[in-house]
């Protein structure tokens, strides 16, 4: 399969942060989490890949090409809390937006005005924030994009408007040639709809999987110390030391459950591997 | 860079509309009064308030982090910008040269020259001030870019008060060379001013697309 975004040992260096040499692909056709808890550095990451900030070092291909103007054309950007002045009416953003992407498609814009029911003659602000996330969402599908990049699309929002957009987002990769990059900390919404994983923790890459592959694997144990000791090392990712018991994020659940019989393995969500991972000692 | 515009164009639609009745107002203030001066400084302070404005916007919602997501390059933007401003300095030195030919037909005590003088001089004044305006918007954002610019005319405004006030006007050569500006016709004086403007302006938007370029958003 092509890859849509190549990343090579990418690093930036803050005074008290550092993305530090990430190296990832992400594949056409796909929805990829970007996860993490607050200041791992996925909104850094985002702002590397379009040129927001310098890198220190390494190389990103989108497309297989340098970000340029044409690449930018093909690329559709939902960014955390960055949009127009919202001084603005909703329809002021076609008649921008048509002088802006050649591929502008100001029928397509007003239908998912319509079908969202918002009032194009209302000004941003006076929007409620789930009506203009839509907003910022349906601004990134009328031109066409191929590659959606979007930081934090569905933070802040219930859980119907939540639905609302992930749908969107569904739609928009059936045709098997769109790809999503999507940032959250949602991981609830990530374990939705994507279909791989990749997870920072304090600007480092932690892993890069597909979700299946992690859901179907990985398993949480609730054991005391004598059965923690049990557990092969090889299998443990991290775990935690609780008050009564142990909590083991484990790679192979299935075989630790034969093994083991008398282990309770249940299925980790990504929130409880997140959870551990961050939180707990290797 | 056609949408940038017309998006600065919305941002500051509404304000347009105040502007138009507090300059109605004023025109009526000042054929009561029977002295223009007052309006010919204040439309142009109005303009570069607004413009002020339409940067505190972009600022306020981040606009600048999504607009260079779109397919535009830095130096499109800043482009944008100096369009914008010019252009609405050209509009109000146009609309100021009309009123130097109208003013004088209804105020008994003016004449065209030293309305036309200070229309010009006024113009000057503005393209200087989003000279400065625009780089340090660039490198201080617009809370602390209006302080530094505000300093900084004051400093500009300090030193050549401070020259003024010094004994050089005794200097025979000096003031040949400023009794010779005196002298040149008025359509010389606006060719000269026309030409240091243009250089600061170019200036000016080298200097704002260098900071820009490094500008981490």
């Amino acid at each position: 399969m092509d890859n849509v975004i190549k990343v090579n040992n990418l690093t930036k260096t803050y005074d008290n942060f550092k993305l530090d040499n990430i190296t990832l692909e992400i594949k056409k056709g796909s929805i990829i989490g970007l996860i993490g808890e607050n200041g791992a550095g996925k909104t850094t990451l985002i702002k590397l890949l379009l040129g927001l900030i310098k890198k220190d070092k390494g190389d990103i291909l989108i497309f297989n090409k340098i970000l340029n103007n044409k690449v930018k054309e093909d690329i559709g950007v939902v960014l955390d809390d960055s949009f127009f002045p919202e001084v603005i009416k909703v329809k002021d953003v076609n008649s921008i937006m048509k002088n802006i992407y050649k591929a502008w498609d100001e029928k397509l814009f007003f239908k998912y005005l319509k079908d969202f029911s918002l009032n194009e003659n209302m000004l941003i602000k006076n929007l409620s924030k789930g009506m203009k996330k839509k907003l910022e969402i349906i601004t990134v599908l009328s031109h066409h994009p191929k590659l959606l990049i979007l930081d934090e699309p569905t933070s802040g929002l219930d859980p119907v408007v939540r639905k609302e957009i992930l749908d969107i987002f569904l739609d928009f990769i059936e045709n098997g040639e769109n790809s999503i990059l999507f940032s959250s900390h949602i991981t609830s919404d990530i374990e939705t709809i994507a279909d791989y994983i990749i997870f920072i923790d304090n600007g480092k890459l932690v892993f890069d999987k597909e979700k299946d592959d992690i859901l179907d694997n990985y398993g949480i144990v609730k054991c005391n110390y004598n059965d923690f000791k049990k557990i092969s090392k090889d299998n443990i990712i991290s775990y935690r030391k609780n008050k009564y018991n142990y909590e083991v994020l484990v790679n192979d659940r299935k075989n630790i459950k034969k093994n083991n019989s008398n282990l309770v393995v249940d299925k980790a969500t990504l929130e409880d591997i997140m959870l551990l991972i961050v939180k707990g000692e290797k | 860079m056609k949408g940038l515009i017309i998006k600065d164009l919305c941002v500051i639609k509404n304000q347009m509309k105040t502007l138009l009745l507090v300059l109605a107002f004023f025109i009526i203030f000042s054929i009561i009064n029977e002295d223009a001066t007052f309006i010919l400084f204040l439309v142009p302070f109005y303009m570069i308030m607004i413009l002020i404005t339409a940067f505190s916007y972009d600022e306020f919602n981040k606009w600048d982090c999504y607009c260079n997501s779109l397919p535009l390059s830095r130096k499109e933007i800043v482009k944008a910008k100096y369009l914008l401003f010019n252009t609405s300095s050209l509009i109000v030195l146009v609309l100021g040269i009309l009123a130097s030919f109208i003013i004088p037909n209804f105020v008994g005590n003016t004449t065209f020259e030293s309305i036309y003088a200070s229309i010009i001089g006024v113009a000057f004044g503005i393209c200087l001030v989003i000279s400065l305006l625009i780089p340090f918007y660039y490198k201080f954002g617009s809370q602390k870019g209006r302080i530094m610019l505000f300093l900084t005319i004051t400093i500009l405004a300090l030193i050549i008060g401070i020259i003024t006030s010094l004994d050089i006007f005794n200097n025979v050569e000096l003031m040949n060379i400023i009794n010779s500006l005196n002298n040149l016709s008025l359509g010389m004086f606006t060719l000269l001013l026309i030409i240091v403007t243009v250089i600061i302006m170019t200036i000016s938007y080298y200097i704002s697309v260098r900071i820009y370029n490094n500008k981490e958003l």
